[in-house]
């Protein structure tokens, strides 16, 4: 029995669906940033009004702005969601944790922006309240009674902005 | 001599030593692409534009000013929303007199014409279920006629889950 000499055989290797593949991982990369981004929203209905402007019709300064949002838990209680952190608004009573919370924004956003009081001792340092709509609104005043006490009164209600009739 | 690729299946049996069998490189490419596909489609959502409605709350609230009240205050203009039994079919109290949201803004508006909107601050007030959907529309209403400042009243007492304690 004679022995073949062993066949070798060239080797090409297609780059084509390599960068393909790392185009798509790419895609996938940016676009699972981005959501992760707008993760930090909690999902709600938000109320209609016609009124409403989107951030870039609004005039003023958006820095340093504050997100509050009421998030409805399973057991049908709400929390204030400030940044990562939740809030009790029962718990401790008049919301006292959620006061403080954003007493400690703000005199962060007064050392790093350089925010001074108004007139009437109010902030200037902008706040976003995303409220559902259907939220009763004991729960609603308990944000706002935290706000209020915190001096921060330039408020912007989260809204979807609906046509004309 | 001619060069062959790998796994383009020529002469490649099952048990040929390739990883993947006779079968082409390109299946896996199209697989993997399908599964990144059929990810993107399945968590797909439309993204609504979110708006804002800016508001500037009275300041101080229902707590002391640090500094002096203004010379020349306005004069309150107090609604108040009494709860619907479903959203949308709420009542609004405007000056003692009971409006729906159709109605809302042509009341203020009405109210308004004499001495111009810079001449009010809105007191809302509020039923202990009304829901927030409902009392939005009233600062809409507001920003419609151009009151600037839109503030609430608290609930007090009994009605108040906590007894009012906010």
């Amino acid at each position: 029995m004679s022995l073949k000499k062993a066949h070798v055989i060239g080797v090409e290797v297609d780059m084509v669906p390599l960068i393909d593949i790392i185009s798509l991982l790419l895609m996938f990369l940016i676009m699972v940033g981005d959501m992760a981004k707008s993760a930090s929203n909690v999902h709600m209905t938000l109320p209609r009004a016609d009124m409403a402007i989107n951030d870039t019709q609004y005039s003023k300064k958006l820095e340093g702005r504050i997100v509050v949002q009421l998030e409805k838990q399973k057991d049908s209680r709400y929390m204030a969601k400030v940044e990562n952190a939740k809030f009790d608004l029962v718990e401790g009573g008049a919301s006292k944790s959620l006061r403080e919370y954003l007493e400690r924004l703000v005199t962060k956003r007064q050392a790093s922006m350089k925010v001074s009081e108004d007139s009437l001792g109010g902030f200037s340092i902008p706040v976003k309240l995303r409220i559902g709509e259907d939220a009763p609104m004991y729960e609603v005043e308990r944000v706002m009674m935290a706000l209020a006490r915190a001096r921060l009164t330039n408020v912007q209600y989260a809204a979807q902005k609906v046509e004309r009739h | 001599m001619a060069r062959k690729k790998i796994g383009t299946g020529e002469h490649h049996g099952g048990e040929s030593g390739s990883a993947h069998g006779d079968r082409p490189w390109v299946f896996f490419m199209v697989d993997c692409f399908f599964l990144i596909t059929q990810f993107f489609v399945l968590t797909f959502k439309f993204k609504t534009e979110e708006s804002i409605l800016p508001q500037h709350l009275p300041p101080g609230g229902t707590v002391r000013p640090t500094t002096a009240v203004p010379t020349n205050p306005k004069e309150p203009l107090r609604i108040h929303v009494s709860s619907g039994s479903s959203r949308g079919t709420a009542v609004y109290d405007v000056m003692n007199t009971k409006v729906t949201l159709a109605d809302l803004s042509s009341k203020l508006a009405a109210i308004v014409s004499t001495s111009g909107p810079d001449r009010y601050t809105v007191r809302i007030s509020y039923d202990t279920n009304a829901q927030w959907g409902d009392v939005m529309a009233v600062i809409n209403a507001c920003t419609k006629v151009k009151i600037s400042e839109c503030g609430f009243v608290p609930l007090h007492g009994v009605d108040a889950p906590g007894g009012g304690r906010v």
